[in-house]
């Protein structure tokens, strides 16, 4: 299956519960693409925000999907919901409840870094103190500053 | 037969000689046993007299070193109060400066972290030292005190006393011993939640994020993301 490009539509979504706000819109819309009644665009810019609907016209006109055609938009919207199953969920803790920043910084550092887009699934957790714990495609790995005083407190006793 | 007569009081007189001193022998021994009871008596009395003088000496010095392992708990729940304050004044200052720099920050919190456990240590110590010293003043004053103790009780009192102290001396460097081990977890979880507490209050979000990176950087640097390729996880694959 051809991945989608990471437009607006994509890289916006940053979180579990974006993808599960988006993945429940992309439903409606799809359920609401074999209705005849009234203009399919004003459906959609009904269930999406602005900025969701206009990245959404966006990717119809780069993947020539026309609004008037709704076996077409189906089609998209079975392919969207498609590649954001497949993207990778990045399960980790941390210490705060992230700013929009903070999930920003990290998503583009999977981005940058590994070339990977990635879905943040967060959970809050004070006990680590600060960074995190992470579990990715079946690998954990404690990177938090709770583990490490516990550790460095731990050889100090051997 | 002429002599028979005088030879018949002879008899009589050597027979009557011979029961005169069997009395005297018998009268004699019953004297002896007399004061061999009564010497018996003052030898029991005596032993009686040390083994009780023993077991007040010990009881004494029981009693001072109970009170000696006492007082130093009395002192060390002081001390770790005036520490833990110590120590949050100390932590607080360290783990601001050690935060802003999280490159260093294992190699810095442990230096902080090891600093104010010597610190700790070496005042737990000293507290503990001062136990030692009391106990072996007890000892030297209670040796003292046995010299004007009678011959016959000096030995014994003076066993019972060794035997005593060699054993309240085990169980106070056993106790000395324990102390310093429980002082030394004491401390480690001391210095652990004031870090922590420290740190859960000062971090703001942009050091958290910068934290972050920080160990997502670590962790690239140590394989993780490697391995989640080599897994087949891939860019092309998103």
């Amino acid at each position: 299956m051809k991945n989608l490009p990471h437009n607006e539509f994509i890289r916006e979504i940053k979180t579990v519960k974006e993808m599960k706000d988006i993945l429940g819109k992309l439903s409606e819309i799809g359920a609401e693409s074999f209705s005849q009644n009234g203009s399919f665009e004003k459906k959609i810019a009904a269930i999406f925000r602005p900025d969701e609907a206009d990245a959404f016209f966006a990717i119809c006109k780069e993947e020539g999907v026309s609004l008037s055609n709704p076996v077409a938009v189906s089609a998209l919207v079975n392919r969207l919901t498609s590649n954001l199953h497949s993207l990778f969920v990045v399960k980790m803790d941390l210490a705060i409840l992230p700013t929009k920043d903070t999930v920003n910084a990290i998503c583009s550092w999977f981005e940058e870094k590994l070339g990977v887009k990635i879905i943040l699934d967060v959970t809050v957790n004070p006990d680590i103190l600060a960074g995190f714990e992470i579990e990715i495609g079946g690998f954990y790995k404690d990177c938090t500053i709770r583990q490490k005083l516990d550790s460095i407190v731990n050889i100090a006793h051997e | 037969m002429e002599n028979l007569p005088i030879t018949l009081i002879l008899s009589v007189l050597l027979s009557l000689l011979v029961l005169l001193f069997a009395y005297y022998l018998s009268r004699k021994e019953q004297r002896l046993q007399k004061e061999e009871g009564r010497i018996g008596k003052i030898s029991s009395r005596i032993k009686e007299d040390a083994n009780l003088k023993a077991d007040e000496v010990v009881r004494k010095a029981i009693d001072r070193a109970e009170r000696i392992i006492l007082d130093a708990e009395i002192v060390k729940t002081d001390f770790l109060k005036k520490v833990e304050e110590n120590l949050e004044r100390v932590g607080e200052q360290g783990v601001r400066e050690l935060k802003m720099d999280s490159e260093g920050f294992d190699n810095k919190y442990k230096e902080l972290f090891e600093g104010m456990r010597a610190e700790y240590l070496k005042h737990a110590n000293s507290t503990l030292a001062s136990v030692e010293k009391i106990a072996d003043e007890e000892l030297e004053d209670f040796r003292k005190a046995l010299k004007s103790e009678t011959v016959e009780s000096k030995d014994l009192i003076n066993k019972k006393v060794s035997e005593e102290f060699e054993k309240t001396n085990l169980e106070i460097q056993e106790y000395k011993k324990s102390q310093i081990d429980n002082i030394d977890k004491e401390i480690s979880t001391l210095v652990l939640k004031i870090s922590k507490e420290v740190l859960g209050k000062t971090l703001t979000s942009s050091e958290h994020e910068k934290i972050i990176i920080d160990s997502l950087e670590d962790a690239k640097k140590n394989g993780l993301f490697a391995k989640l390729q080599m897994g087949g996880i891939t860019r092309e694959k998103l």
